[in-house]
């Protein structure tokens, strides 16, 4: 167990160094600078002060083997587009606000995706299997740059339930949430039902049922309870899924965090920005991966041995 | 099991969340002394020498306050100052009076020093500032930025001509006569700064709402970034009796269509728009269109595309599109057709719009000539035909109509096919500034009011002459120019900047497309805010509620 963990571990290094790496050379092959409008006024030789302080007059190795060494000791560097700002201090200001509007939407969406699922399956192919399927569909298929404006609209302006955006109060949180939520609804709706479809086709239910156990016993001791496994574990790569998604649902609705930041970062060329919060996501998905490959080889002996994927 | 409990317990959670939020009384913007604005963009350092994006501006403009102020007319106002600037005859020497009581916002007074050392901390060449160029206007400012060593600097820094006389006056003594310089005094990068509450702060300065000082209207008292900003009155602003508003509260919105539906539910007074937002408001009174001193213009590229060096092609270009559709139809944000280069509401440095002063000096859209002009100028430069040729923008949705319209307008005029290459702002502006272009749409806001900020842009070897304009007619242009900087008689000084911008246009080494006008729904009874056409987006001073 102890190999295998260290072995995920040095694997996870170098998935990270390869990412800061093409990283960032891909920043320093992005065409123009990152000073912006400030090239238009000013003179070559204030210019060249700038790029000093910067370290961009060095040779782009030399500025690599500086940043490696910087990332190494946790210092992604200072922001193009706030100068007085590091680029740790931004992720930290921006951090609270995704995770919990990460956390929210995935609530949400466990709490509606199981129970869409388990519906769908007690009545399969029956009205309520076609209308969480239906749901299941639109919700994997509107994206949420559609979703999102259109729950800004209708439930913030025409209906005045919730604000249209800004994230001040706990009721400011509900639409961006249920917006990033949608997807993962779909997902874990699919999942849901599949396993459960599964599970009532054993043996063991039958056996249940010939015991005479009442339905909601069955449903809710042997079903669930069996079917929820396989959901549990791809909740890794769901929250990763959020992750992302927190890039567009973020900037619709006015949340200050980490997409809304990376969409503005990219937008103004800041590199540090840019490879920092390319790190950071790339990390944290790294991380993610490493915890359900470890939680994987506690359940199930096989891929601690190295057999089977 | 442990997981039906972690699920109940959830769902009841977020239950009561959700009830809650539904019930949850609103956050407006009812009372009669607050204002909640949307803002497009969290503002950089809010450092009056590294200042240089309009939300800088805007930010500063509200928590500090230069020598003077410009109005609602962009007069300049005393502020700071107790009264106008006594000029030398020479136009060159500036001695101001400080108003007697102004103090920064922690009670400690303004002194004439408080300038002097933010002019030479602006001019240092360690702070590579963006506007430093303005302010080295002042005799021996630009051996500041040249400065090479420390001592050097120092020493450049003694002989800057800026002295505080004492506590309370300023002496300014400028390189050369600029007549708009008292205007100048109010532009940001010519605040004051209190040395001792900035020095401390390294590059840390203007980082945070406790990191920045102001002797202005309103005092920054919260600073979350990239999502709320808030002003509150300074009680210790010289002219707080003025100041009507007790708090302003500025919201980062990116996206203007969640603006929009913020300005809608109430929880936003303010709020940018778009030009297919603008519909929905015609003829209301919340639309108000801030029209700008922007003008958005084409470059043509003598030396890469050697037919454009001459005249009539660049004409045939100009006068092939229909100025009016474009603004009708591509642009739509109320932005208007440009009748020259220089753009509405620009002075002429001598008390009149110089717009005015000069009339309009571009031909009329005219296909038929266009292609007659087209066939000569190619025939005069030896040419059967145009070549292949690309135009470059930026890709916003406004400037990939513009080129939409622009590549279409020249394939029906005048039979030239013209490839459109959209791209990232900071991408075109290297490949402009480059000259790797044949043709690129690009605009220029001014800096200043004054038609120089316009003009000087196409003398021979100017960094923006990225179309390589040369030859006599640009002698002759650079001339007027230069003139025209050392002219003292204000009168003589315009007539030679409206015979440069004649020039200019009748040789169409520019070609305007629009004076941009940027769109926004304001409540109606928000009062007296203004709109300024360049630098700062909102002046706050005077804004209060009906």
């Amino acid at each position: 167990m102890l190999t295998y963990t260290l072995r995920r571990l040095l694997y996870m290094l170098i998935t990270l160094w390869i990412i800061v790496t093409v990283t960032f050379f891909l920043m320093k092959l992005l065409p123009g600078d990152p000073f912006g409008d400030a090239i238009t006024r000013l003179p070559p030789e204030s210019m060249a002060i700038l790029k000093a302080q910067y370290g961009l007059d060095n040779p782009v190795w030399e500025q690599y083997l500086k940043y490696i060494g910087h990332v190494a000791q946790g210092d992604l560097g200072v922001s193009y587009q706030y100068p007085t700002r590091s680029v740790v201090s931004v992720i930290k200001t921006a951090m609270p606000a995704s995770i919990e509007l990460g956390i929210e939407s995935m609530i949400i969406a466990i709490i509606v995706g199981l129970i869409l699922g388990i519906v769908a399956a007690l009545k399969h192919n029956k009205a309520g299997d076609y209308t969480a399927s239906m749901i299941a569909l639109i919700g994997i298929s509107i994206p949420s740059f559609v979703i999102g404006p259109l729950l800004s609209y209708f439930v913030g302006v025409k209906l005045r339930l919730l604000p249209p955006g800004l994230w001040l109060g706990p009721e400011y949180r509900v639409l961006p949430a249920v917006a990033l939520s949608l997807s993962t609804i779909a997902i874990l709706t699919r999942m849901m039902r599949a396993s459960m479809l599964d599970v009532m086709n054993q043996d063991y239910i039958k056996t249940a049922k010939s015991k005479g156990l009442s339905t909601a016993n069955i449903v809710d001791k042997h079903m669930i309870r069996n079917a929820i496994l396989p959901v549990v574990t791809i909740l890794g790569p769901i929250a990763v899924n959020v992750l992302t998604g927190t890039l567009v649902v973020e900037r619709i609705f006015s949340v200050p965090g980490l997409g809304n930041q990376f969409v503005t970062s990219v937008y103004s060329n800041d590199y540090t920005m840019i490879t920092g919060l390319t790190l950071f996501y790339a990390g944290v998905l790294v991380v993610m991966m490493f915890f359900t490959d470890i939680a994987y080889s506690f359940i199930d002996p096989r891929i601690r041995l190295g057999k089977g994927k | 099991m442990k997981l039906r409990k972690i699920f109940s317990t959830a769902l009841v959670i977020s239950l009561i969340g959700a009830c809650l939020a539904a019930c949850g009384g609103k956050t407006g913007s009812g009372s009669k002394d607050e204002l909640v604005i949307n803002y497009r963009a969290d503002p950089p350092a809010l450092d009056v020498s590294k200042a240089e994006s309009s939300a800088a501006f805007t930010v500063l403009g509200a928590i500090s306050e230069g020598l003077y102020r410009l109005d609602k007319n962009m007069k300049p106002q005393p502020a700071l100052a107790a009264a106008m600037p006594d000029v030398s005859k020479d136009g060159l020497t500036y001695t101001i009076k400080l108003r007697d009581g102004v103090q920064w916002a922690d009670g400690t007074p303004v002194t004439a020093n408080d300038f002097v050392y933010s002019y030479q901390r602006t001019l240092d060449p360690k702070m590579a500032a963006t506007y430093a160029f303005v302010i080295a206007w002042i005799k021996g400012g630009d051996a500041v930025t040249a400065a090479k060593t420390p001592a050097d600097v120092e020493t450049a820094k003694k002989n800057l001509g800026v002295k505080a006389i004492n506590d309370k006056t300023l002496e300014i003594t400028l390189d050369h006569p600029i007549p708009f310089f008292t205007s100048m005094l109010a532009f940001l990068n010519f605040y004051p700064q209190k040395k001792d509450f900035v020095e401390p702060l390294g590059d840390k300065s203007g980082a945070d709402f406790d990191k920045v000082i102001g002797a202005g209207p309103y005092k920054l008292t919260k600073w979350d970034h990239d999502q709320t900003l808030v002003l509150e009155k300074n009680d210790k602003y010289w002219d707080k009796a003025n100041v009507k508003l007790k708090k302003i509260t500025l919201n980062i919105v990116k996206d203007t269509t969640t603006g929009l539906n913020l300005y809608e539910t109430g929880a936003s007074d303010v709020a940018e728009i778009q030009g297919d937002q603008m519909t929905a408001y015609k003829g209301k009174p919340d639309l108000v269109v801030r029209s700008e001193l922007t003008t958005g213009y084409i470059n043509f590229q003598f030396k890469k595309v050697p037919a454009f060096a001459n005249k009539k092609v660049r004409e045939a270009f100009s006068m092939a599109v229909d100025r009016q559709a474009l603004v009708d139809t591509a642009i739509k944000n109320g932005s208007v057709a440009a009748t020259a280069y220089v753009p509405n509401g620009n002075s002429d440095g001598n008390g009149q719009e110089f717009r005015k002063v000069v009339g309009d000096l571009i031909p009329k859209y005219d296909p038929a000539k266009a292609k007659q002009l087209l066939q000569d100028g190619l025939k005069e430069a030896g040419l059967s035909a145009m070549p292949k040729l690309s135009i470059i923008s930026d890709d916003k949705d406004t400037d990939k109509n513009i080129i939409e319209f622009l590549v279409s307008q020249w394939q029906q005029n005048l039979g030239v096919t013209v490839e459109a290459n959209p791209m990232p702002h900071k991408n075109r502006l290297e490949k402009e500034l480059s000259k790797q272009y044949d043709i690129v749409n690009t605009r220029w806001g001014a800096d200043y009011n004054d038609p120089m900020t316009w003009l000087d842009m196409y003398v021979a070897g100017g960094s923006f002459n990225t179309q390589d304009w040369t030859g006599p007619e640009n002698d002759k242009y650079t001339k007027l120019v230069k003139d025209a900087q050392i002219e003292q008689d204000l009168k003589k000084r315009s007539d030679l900047m409206v015979e440069a911008e004649k020039l200019l246009m009748s040789e169409s080494a520019v070609m305007p497309l629009y004076f941009r006008s940027t769109p926004f729904v304001v409540n109606p009874k928000l009062k007296d805010m203004v709109m300024p056409p360049y630098g700062p987006d909102f002046e706050f001073k005077w804004a209060h509620f009906q």
